[in-house]
């Protein structure tokens, strides 16, 4: 490709790239074009910002419809029911043991004592009506073989580890359930349990307890779903330090470019005295030196220009 | 993997513990143990999805039975062939490409019946479905102001508008993170043409939506 066609982008072309660029779809030769045309020419900086605020407002909590209260849980009830024994399809030899196994029901009290594991917390699944229509009764127990032995007298002894599933329920702000939710979100082999539990204690990120668990979810867990939940559950918290400590890290650290953009743009936001905002204003020269992501880059760019030239003023 | 509740001798002190019954399971463990027909297995394999295809379907579909339907038939269809399942892309393109032709096939329906208003029969009479959304959450949140529902009906009209390929990459790309590539995949078509899809539903976003910004 010669120079005369190449490197250059006039300012129509470029509007047409700007959404694509703030979703870091361009390829890398687009980008680099783009931004040189954005770096001589306001008009289209301009545009990019609106683009910028278009994005923002299809991210707002009303550009969505919220799926109605209780759906999700009539839909795994009625699925739950779907794959139920005595349903078509279901019935495999698992599913046919484990049912016997529903008749040895032991007294609950007497578990307590027997296996220091009490209560199995039926923790999200087939919550609500499904407890009824999962086909087990109620004080259903599970049992898992632990060991078996010849018991000398011809007969076989069988040792089941026993656990009793148990729901519990209580408004968000009781301690028990947030201190069950607290569990449930560094549960470490089911992000979805862990993605539900960020939501619902997202509106309890008050209490310094759930902050440094959004926290921490927010810097460690491996699924970006429970990621994404935390910042949201972060963002009023935005001007605290352990926060913003952290969203510095997550602007350095995190694997996907969404969140990072989240973490700039929270940052941005609520910036402090610049004076105070030295470990920010670090994270972010280094960000210049090695981040890929033009819009993030852009971001830095900007807060970076915008502390030096009124340092005082935030 | 299950959250047990132990009690440390003393009911009142109740602690939580994450114990593992399974040493680290990953997806992939999940999904060949509920192939072999571990149903606990299954369940949570799905869970890590469901939420997220439920909101999928209810966004594109804006009905709640539709949505109810496809979260039934996409989970039949994941249980019915996850035999089949043979690792040659991630379970996440697997199941979104089950979820997104059955919305397909939904949309394609509906609009030939004419897109049918979303009316749902009250006490006060017939309602759209939608402004009771609203009023329910406007109650719910006296502070929301007039502005954020104008908003939000702006752009369930554009999305109306869209075609249904649009719009699906529209939402899969803006709501679920999906990159183009992999819409195009899914789709069955090229990251070319999942991005003229995308850039003609920005347009008319754009354009729905100029005075807001
Ligand atoms: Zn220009």
């Amino acid at each position: 490709m010669s120079l005369r066609e190449g490197s250059n982008m006039n300012c129509e072309e470029a509007r047409t790239q700007l959404s694509l660029y703030l979703l870091s779809e361009l390829d890398f030769s687009r980008e680099e074009l783009l931004e040189q045309h954005l770096d001589g020419c306001p008009a289209c900086r301009e545009e990019l910002a609106r683009e910028k605020a278009l994005n923002a407002l299809l991210q707002t909590e009303d550009a969505r419809l919220e799926v109605p209260a209780g759906l999700l849980s009539r839909c795994r009830a009625d699925f739950a029911a779907q794959l139920a024994p005595g349903a078509p399809e279901a019935g495999n030899a698992f599913v046919r043991w484990w049912n016997r196994l529903g008749d040895i029901v032991i007294p609950p009290a007497a578990l307590f004592k027997a296996a220091g594991v009490a209560a199995l917390v039926a923790a999200g699944f087939f919550a609500g009506r499904s407890q009824q229509r999962f086909s087990e009764p109620p004080g259903w127990t599970a049992a898992r073989v632990k060991s078996v032995e010849a018991a000398g007298d011809g007969q076989i002894r069988v040792v089941l580890d026993e656990t009793r599933q148990r729901e519990v329920s209580g408004a968000p702000e009781e301690e028990q359930i947030q201190r069950l939710l607290l569990a449930a979100v560094k549960d470490p082999t089911d992000p979805g349990l862990r993605v539900e539990s960020v939501q619902m204690l997202r509106g309890r990120s008050e209490s310094s307890e759930v902050r440094q668990a959004l926290i921490h979810a927010l810097e460690n867990d491996e699924n970006d779903g429970v990621r994404l939940k935390a910042i949201e559950g972060l963002n009023r918290f935005a001007r605290e330090l352990d926060t913003r400590r952290a969203l510095t890290r997550v602007l350095l650290r995190d694997a996907n470019p969404g969140i990072r953009t989240q973490a700039v743009d929270l940052l941005m936001q609520n910036m402090a005295p610049a004076g105070l905002e030295q470990e920010t204003v670090g994270a972010m020269q280094e960000v210049l030196l090695r981040e890929e992501n033009g819009y993030i880059r852009l971001r830095c760019q900007k807060a970076l220009a915008e502390m030096k030239a009124s340092p005082g003023t935030f | 993997m299950r959250l047990f509740w132990v009690l440390d001798g003393n009911p009142q002190a109740v602690r939580a513990y994450a114990i593992q019954t399974a040493a680290g399971m990953d997806e992939s463990d999940l999904i060949r143990a509920a192939q072999k027909g571990d149903r606990d297995a299954f369940e949570r394999l799905i869970r890590g999805y469901d939420q997220s295809v439920l909101r999928l379907a209810y966004n594109l579909l804006r009905n709640e039975e539709d949505a109810a339907d496809i979260y039934q038939e996409a989970f039949l269809r994941v249980h019915k062939n996850l035999n089949s399942f043979r690792f040659d892309c991630s379970f996440h393109t697997w199941l979104y490409r089950i979820v997104t032709n059955l919305c397909l096939d939904q949309l394609r329906k509906k609009k030939v019946r004419r897109e049918e208003p979303s009316v749902v029969e009250t006490s006060d009479g017939t309602r759209d479905r939608l402004d009771m959304v609203h009023e329910e959450r406007a109650a719910s949140d006296p502070q929301r102001n007039v502005l954020s529902g104008q908003l939000r009906d702006r752009i369930q009209n554009v999305l109306g508008s869209l075609t249904v390929r649009e719009r699906m990459v529209f939402e899969m790309r803006h709501y679920h993170g999906m990159r183009l590539r992999a819409i195009g995949e899914m789709l069955g078509t090229t990251e070319e043409a999942a991005k003229n899809c995308l850039f003609r539903a920005t347009q008319k976003m754009r354009v729905a939506l100029g005075d807001f910004v």
